[in-house]
């Protein structure tokens, strides 16, 4: 049965580590190796750093799934049954012109959750909910965020702080559509997926990514054979492997953000000591960042913000 | 001095019960809001949230070789400063003035007094905060799909909501900004425009002369925007 659960001390990093040890080889979906033998909520960030009184009451109503590329969560205009903590799926929140174009508004994995309208009381998502990336992830009913929400819980800074991060990613999106090319972009959106998954390949065709980018195949193939031909991804029959993630991030835009780091605005532009670091979560898959290191600074030279900063957030008392 | 009626000219302060409002008046500070003010800057601590009354507020994505966009406009439906409450991060965005007018703010201490009461005010600022967020991603989907003339026509229809009257007072630098071109460019899309009879503009005046023909030529993300603010924030309908 379960070893003893590390994620009592919020920010520890043991969970992670497990999964990390017992990382499948890329390609196999995780029913195919058997569920991680952990408790409810491990390997998603937000479920990590919630304090232990309401991780222990939302356990009781989770359950680990597994996605399925291409499953819809919760379709454009309705409202989500469930709220869903991915661990190493992508889900994409889509939006669509009333021509039939679709973009992608942003792309949530373990550092988030889907079903920020049920937290919002707007209950209506504006966006499909699509699996980009199959893999697993907890689910729990809506109804318990709603709850959550009700009752002012110690739960809401980590879970507003997550929706912050969601709208930072849009913002960043809709600045990248007006500003960056495909070229670019491309790069930008491969590195979201690597950020969100296991090793360092992504199922992928150009199809996929051309409805997430919101462009024509054709320009997506364009840009994925430039890359090919520098030796950046080796693509085969909808796989793309990255061989070579800094030159990923060295032609991305700008608007690469890891999912870990949140842009600064409205708080100082210092960021963490080194005495933090410690206290923090560390991203998973923190051995494939960049040679810059645990705190990259975003590249206007300011350390960026963690996303979730553990202790230091006070619990809200009503 | 706040009188009450300029207080219910912001439609989130509108909204609170009578007592909350009361209790909210003597820390609403009156503020002239100028034409191009920064209300905040990324990096830098927010000190207050801001009501537009009459002032519209974009809030820009500025890149690091300094090229902008705007991703959002606030006016007297909202508040500006939405990350002194939510937390952590924020939209890494520049708050400016983009049509100089009137509202208040309140400090940042009572800002999140009042929030993390976790009643009316929590909920009602957290349903405002979705409504700015898809108005976020609608941009997204604008600014990759849609021409600059409709993008032009949008912001223009969701800046008239924000005010009264059909007159619109602006730089032709912010609005360069706000699109994310170059001041010909400002330019050429006003002329065309212009040429159409739908507005008549002159170094930053525009009046809007056919608001049915500007809503024909945005693209549908004026109506999206517009129908989800409703949906969020009803009984606060825009123009």
């Amino acid at each position: 049965m379960a070893r003893p659960r590390a994620v009592a001390e919020a920010g520890s990093m043991n969970s992670t580590a497990a999964v990390s040890a017992h990382r499948p080889p890329p390609f196999v979906l995780l029913s195919e190796v058997g569920p991680p033998s952990d408790a409810p909520g491990h390997g998603n960030q937000v479920l990590g750093a919630l304090d232990a009184t309401t991780l222990a009451r939302w356990a009781m109503q989770m359950q680990e799934v597994d996605l399925k590329r291409g499953q819809v969560l919760c379709e454009a205009g309705s409202t989500a049954l469930h709220v869903t903590f991915p661990v190493d799926a992508t889900v994409s929140l889509l939006s669509f012109t009333r021509d039939g174009s679709s973009v992608e508004v942003a792309a949530v994995g373990r550092e988030g959750l889907i079903g920020m309208p049920v937290l919002m009381g707007g209950d209506n998502s504006a966006w499909r909910a699509e699996v980009q990336a199959a893999g697993s992830a907890w689910r729990m009913p809506a109804h318990v965020l709603r709850e959550e929400l009700r009752l002012g819980g110690p739960s809401l800074p980590v879970l507003l702080r997550y929706v912050q991060s969601l709208a930072a990613q849009m913002a960043q999106t809709a600045a990248c559509n007006r500003h960056h090319g495909i070229d670019q972009q491309l790069c930008r959106r491969l590195l979201q997926g690597l950020d969100r998954s296991r090793g360092d390949t992504l199922l992928m065709t150009h199809e996929a990514a051309a409805l997430l980018l919101g462009v024509r195949r054709e320009g997506v193939t364009a840009a994925a054979l430039k890359l090919q031909h520098a030796g950046i991804i080796r693509y085969r029959r909808g796989r793309i492997e990255v061989l070579d993630r800094s030159g990923l991030q060295a032609r991305s835009c700008e608007c690469h953000v890891h999912p870990m780091q949140v842009r600064l605005a409205g708080l100082d532009g210092a960021g963490p000591g080194p005495g933090a670091v410690r206290r923090t979560l560390r991203p998973v898959c923190a051995a494939r960042q960049s040679p810059q290191g645990l705190w990259p600074h975003t590249a206007a030279g300011r350390p960026s913000a963690r996303l979730y900063p553990a202790q230091d957030a006070a619990p809200r008392t009503t | 001095m706040t009188t009450p009626a300029d207080l219910l000219h912001n439609q989130l302060l509108a909204a609170l019960p009578p007592a909350e409002l009361e209790r909210w008046r003597p820390s609403l500070e009156a503020v002239s809001l100028p034409l191009g003010q920064v209300l905040y800057e990324p990096g830098v601590t927010l000190r207050h949230v801001y009501f537009p009354t009459d002032a519209i507020v974009s809030l820009l994505y500025v890149m690091e070789n300094g090229a902008s966009a705007e991703i959002a406009v606030v006016g007297r439906e909202g508040l500006v400063g939405v990350s002194l409450f939510m937390g952590g991060g924020s939209t890494p965005s520049r708050a400016v003035v983009q049509s100089a007018g009137r509202g208040f703010r309140l400090d940042a201490g009572h800002m999140n007094e009042e929030f993390n009461r976790a009643g009316v005010v929590m909920h009602l600022l957290l349903r405002y905060t979705q409504a700015l967020i898809t108005q976020m991603a609608q941009t997204a989907v604008c600014n990759r799909h849609h021409s600059l003339d409709q993008q032009l026509c949008r912001w223009l229809l969701l800046s008239l909501d924000r005010l009264e009257g059909t007159q619109l007072v602006m730089t032709q630098e912010l609005i360069a900004n706000m699109l994310g071109v170059r001041r010909e460019g400002v330019t050429e899309a006003a002329v065309k425009l212009q040429q159409a009879g739908l507005i008549r503009y002159a170094r930053g005046h525009i009046s809007v002369l056919d608001r049915p023909a500007l809503e024909r030529r945005s693209c549908e993300c004026y109506a999206v925007v517009k129908k989800e603010y409703d949906r969020l924030l009803p009984g606060l309908p825009l123009s």
